[in-house]
């Protein structure tokens, strides 16, 4: 009965995490003039149907790795779409000289530390990985 | 037509102009190079035929294929056979893509295919941003005639193993000339229009090696048109308009033609999160001025629908497409019409690639297009 009970909470606490890394936040520069974005602007930019931030000027989008749980997460509930149909998306752009798909960067401290220095710069984090340096624009649960 | 040129010499003007931009520009902002590219991998055959070689009219053999015979490619001569092939539709490309700074990179793109073993430069353009609404190229492009036209040779972009010939299929797919897009959002609504002008010569038009034996040259002058591309949410709907001037000649088969196009179309796209329907309508119009159809009007709608649901890595697709051919003059003119239903089943590899299969019916309306046929193809499409 008692290893029944530390398997759930083992499983419980896996869960938990699990919950916690799933939770994104979309950031900015702290110099952007964007304060908010809905989640359907961000499927736009992030699919390449816009290339507009909110507050005005053109937006330049960065990635994580494909291997990076976040971007998975990101992707699915952001966009609703698999990391094949992403690419889809940006591959008729990116072969018909209509967009530029996301730089892709190594992790979320890069991320924040390219957009705290560009306010034309949009990109995303784990949430437990913001700080001072940016402005979260939408988080996602 | 004055007003095309217009466009045309207007954006060749505003490109010189970005030229200065350009140079001056490269001294502070790093400069990249970016190669990327494309494959598809495409074996078929046709499982069976009601040919009847008495009766069809096709020119047969069919570009050096013995009918039965199926177009699956007008524009580059793709025909599949009674045997397994993959020279019809495989091809690869290569693209170069170099940034000179935020607003200005030139874009040259190589395609290799099954039916042309000589590298084509498909694409080759400078791109400059004007501001975030505007962008202007010039350069060598594809014809936007239709929603796909822009990236038909990129497989993994769609669920089919190919656009529907019914619809993409024409002598000449690319312009020299220029092009002004504009982009903005309202709310949660994307707005795209373009314009462009230019023109298109071919000494040898694969097209026509399925309608004329020997070899036929092709012209598109004063080429020009415009697309409105609007997206909201799931749906995304484009109209377009293309007018030109053709002409075509063929010594050996006494073909001296020339003829007016004038084409409009309507795409409308619709993309749940699982589900997506993908249509598009069109409607060709050429008069004939000269040659063997001189002061006939020959008029070409062409429809297709498909629906698909994406499980996983699994996408079922399942389309419609026909191509109505028709004239005001049947004692000079032959019209060509037929109807296809296809089932694609795509299963996506990794993010970068995928594997298809496709079964076709094919009916050939008019009995002069080879004949009906059930076709079956497999695909393998990777982007890198």
């Amino acid at each position: 009965m008692k290893k029944l009970h530390s398997i759930a909470s083992v499983i419980f606490l896996l869960g938990i995490s699990h919950v916690a890394q799933a939770q994104i936040a979309i950031v900015a520069s702290q110099k952007s003039t964007a304060n908010a974005i809905t989640a359907e602007q961000a499927s736009a930019l992030f699919l390449g149907k816009s290339d507009q931030l909110p507050g005005g000027g053109s937006a330049l989008l960065l990635d994580l790795p494909e291997s990076s749980p976040a971007r998975d997460t990101f992707y699915s509930k952001v966009t609703g779409k698999s990391q094949s149909q992403v690419k889809a998306s940006w591959a008729r752009l990116v072969f018909s000289g209509k967009g530029t798909p996301p730089k892709e960067l190594p992790n979320s401290a890069e991320v924040k530390r390219l957009v705290a220095a560009n306010p034309n710069l949009i990109g995303y984090v784990e949430k437990g990985a913001v700080d001072g340096s940016v402005k979260v624009l939408l988080s996602v649960e | 037509m004055g007003y095309m040129i217009g466009i045309f010499r207007t954006t060749l003007i505003a490109s010189c102009f970005c030229i200065p931009v350009v140079i001056h520009a490269q001294d502070s902002e790093p400069s990249k190079l970016k190669l990327s590219g494309f494959v598809s991998l495409v074996d078929g055959k046709i499982l069976n035929s009601n040919f009847d070689p008495a009766s069809n009219t096709i020119p047969n053999p069919l570009n050096g294929i013995a009918c039965p015979c199926f177009i699956a490619d007008w524009g580059n001569a793709g025909v599949y056979g009674s045997g397994y092939s993959f020279a019809p539709e495989s091809r690869g490309g290569i693209q170069a893509n170099y940034t000179i700074n935020d607003r200005a990179s030139l874009v040259g793109q190589l395609v290799v295919r099954g039916t042309d073993g000589t590298p084509d430069l498909t694409w080759a353009y400078g791109s400059y941003k004007i501001d975030r609404n505007w962008e202007v190229q010039v350069g060598r492009k594809r014809i936007p005639l239709y929603y796909y036209s822009d990236f038909q040779d990129i497989g993994i972009s769609y669920p089919w193993i190919s656009p529907p010939p019914e619809l993409y299929g024409w002598e000449v797919t690319n312009y020299s000339g220029g092009s002004l897009r504009f982009r903005t959002d309202l709310g949660d609504t994307s707005i795209a229009a373009s314009a462009f002008a230019g023109r298109e010569s071919l000494n040898t038009s694969k097209y026509n090696s399925l309608v004329y034996s020997g070899t036929t040259s092709v012209a598109w002058n004063n080429m020009g048109g415009a697309d409105l591309e609007i997206n909201n949410g799931p749906a995304t709907v484009r109209v377009v308009y293309v007018t030109a001037n053709t002409s075509a000649s063929n010594p050996s088969a006494g073909l001296d033609q020339t003829a007016g196009l004038k084409a409009y179309g309507i795409a409308a796209n619709f993309d749940f999160d699982s589900w997506f329907v993908l249509s598009e309508i069109t409607r060709t119009q050429r008069s004939y001025t000269t040659g063997p159809y001189a002061n006939s009007v020959e008029t070409s709608p062409a429809v297709t629908i498909g629906a698909g649901v994406h499980l996983g890595k699994w996408t079922p697709f399942i389309n419609y497409a026909e191509f109505m051919d028709q004239t005001d003059n049947l004692a000079i003119y032959q019209p060509q019409s037929y109807k296809r239903t296809s089932l694609t089943l795509r299963y996506d590899l990794d993010s970068s690639s995928a594997m298809k299969t496709q079964l076709d019916r094919n009916t050939d309306i008019t009995n002069n297009n080879g004949g009906d046929a059930t076709v079956f193809r497999v695909s393998y499409d990777r982007i890198f």
